[in-house]
């Protein structure tokens, strides 16, 4: 078996996890990446946890490419930081997945082997909400929003200038998107 | 209590199933995010909302506030399965819907809005999953949920995302357990993508040998398949045991029905029984009965035992503090109370 992480190396380190009190979780690692690694030399420790342990691979990605822009990324529905997401592993509201699936998506893809689901679908749901497109996600990084009205006020800004440019799809997608922050606000319990 | 009849065999050794499924609500935080007060309201809403659950779906269930159950009855309800330990300890407002043989519960704002499970003896996932199914479905049908198409059933924990499923399935495996290939076994069940832990007992040590088979991974594999698999695994693990025990019965039929019955004695009039040792001879006694080597009024009930001899019961049966010696006294009481008799 290959090392999860490298994917290079013989994978010589095992351990499972317990996460969430009922469910075990197994790991493989190289002896090299389980060294090298802080997060992952805290697994010789006794209190190592998961979340430890997925910070570790979410949080190694963008260190090396030193893009500090990634680590200030705020969801702006719920105020979760990149760097809270790393930290603690857990998503403070569904808009996170949206905020943060480019960043997310090859990290679960490692936990679970695979990114998309297959399997039940809530009778009710609507196919229009999908993942917004890369466009969006990226326009967040450069503006870090601390709350919904400045995000509100920006995204009104691109809706405009994507009418003018008359990039009605994109346009679109702005629109919804203001109503769903604006209706949220309102529904947020 | 839906666990109080559990009969085994030496070629059938599923002691229970479970489905869990979590789910959150698409116009609030997740549970994580929520203040206290948002929080109740959230708990109010939705126990308001489902209020005609037990009509509706014709299941007699009731609506409590965890804050509202001493730590003692919550640790227990960890050990009845109802909640695990995370929730038995969570000090942050929490609901549950709980039928009245509990094997039926939903929890209200724990790690996630919605964690809806079905428990039932033996090997029944595919008929525990149409049950949590209808139950989804009638929540669903009250609340949207957080769902997309990418990410599936969207959840707190990235580990759950997906079909936001775990199924699993309890074995007894007294001769699996004492067998040399037993800890490679384990390890080797990761590959075929479940995860194995046993019950009772700290790293290395079992008590009791009940392992608990599960599904790790929830997304990019459906339902059915998850299902399919975690079934395959304990029906591998079933085989191998009664395969172990088939020639136990042959080639040491003395030495395994001493056991049994030795067990039953100690069981039968110690004044003083750990935890551990109480799991131990109730196992070994398990096994016995299940191979037909000693005959027991109470046999269907040695599992529910198992559940009874735990501290967190012993202290609600009590009604105070006790010291060690004290716990180890009622345990040894609560077996001799409840063995039966030889046939």
């Amino acid at each position: 078996m290959l090392c999860e992480k490298c994917k290079i190396r013989e994978a010589n380190v095992f351990y499972t996890e317990i996460i969430d009190g009922d469910q075990k979780n197994e790991h493989h690692l190289c002896s090299k990446c389980a060294g090298e690694i802080d997060q992952y030399s805290s697994l010789f420790d006794k209190d190592f946890s998961f979340s430890k342990l997925l910070s570790g691979i979410l949080g190694d990605v963008f260190e090396k490419e030193e893009n500090n822009e990634y680590r200030q990324i705020v969801c702006p529905t719920c105020n979760t930081r990149y760097d809270d997401f790393i930290k603690n592993s857990m998503f403070g509201c569904k808009d996170c997945f949206e905020v943060f699936n480019l960043l997310i998506n090859d990290n679960i893809k490692q936990i679970h082997g695979n990114d998309t689901h297959v399997g039940k679908v809530p009778k009710n749901y609507h196919k229009n909400d999908k993942i917004l497109p890369k466009s969006i996600v990226t326009d967040s990084i450069d503006n870090i929003f601390n709350n919904e009205d400045k995000k509100i006020e920006n995204l009104k800004h691109k809706l405009e200038d994507a009418i003018k440019k008359e990039d009605f799809a994109q346009a679109a997608i702005l629109r919804d998107k203001i109503k769903t922050i604006k209706e949220d606000k309102e529904d947020v319990v | 209590m839906w666990y109080d009849n559990v009969s085994l065999n030496t070629d059938y050794n599923y002691i229970s199933s479970r489905i869990r499924l979590a789910r959150n609500f698409n116009n609030a935080l997740f549970p994580s995010k929520l203040s206290d007060t948002e929080a109740k309201k959230l708990i109010d809403n939705t126990i308001g909302e489902l209020s005609n659950i037990s009509t509706d779906l014709g299941i007699h269930t009731n609506a409590d506030i965890l804050d509202r159950i001493s730590e003692i009855e919550r640790m227990s309800m960890y050990d009845r399965k109802v909640l695990n330990l995370t929730l038995a300890k969570k000090k942050t407002p929490t609901g549950i819907i709980l039928n009245d043989n509990e094997d039926i519960s939903i929890v209200i704002n724990g790690d996630d809005h919605i964690r809806l499970q079905t428990l039932s003896v033996g090997i029944s996932l595919y008929e525990l999953l149409e049950k949590a199914n209808r139950i989804d479905d009638y929540i669903n049908e009250h609340f949207e949920y957080a769902f997309n198409e990418k990410y599936g059933y969207l959840t707190t924990y990235p580990t759950n995302i997906g079909t936001g499923m775990r199924a699993a399935i309890v074995l007894h495996l007294p001769a699996s357990t004492q067998s040399k290939g037993f800890s490679k076994l384990i390890s080797s069940v990761g590959r075929f993508g479940v995860a194995i832990k046993g019950l009772h007992g700290e790293g290395r040590e079992n008590h009791g040998a009940l392992f608990e088979i599960s599904n790790p991974k929830t997304l990019g594999i459906s339902e059915r398949e998850i299902l399919d698999t975690v079934i395959k695994v304990a029906n591998q693990l079933n085989a191998n045991e009664r395969k172990l025990r088939e020639s136990l019965i042959i080639e040491k039929r003395l030495e395994k029905q001493d056991e049994a019955y030795k067990s039953f004695g100690v069981l039968k009039y110690a004044r003083k029984l750990s935890l551990k040792d109480a799991l131990s001879f109730l196992s070994s006694l398990m096994a016995g009965s299940a191979d037909g080597l000693i005959d027991l009024t109470n046999e269907s009930k040695l599992y529910s035992m198992m559940i009874g001899v735990q501290s967190s019961n012993l202290l609600k049966m009590a009604g105070r503090p006790l010291s060690e010696d004290e716990i180890d006294e009622i345990r040894a009481k609560y077996i001799r109370d409840n063995i039966g008799e030889l046939l």
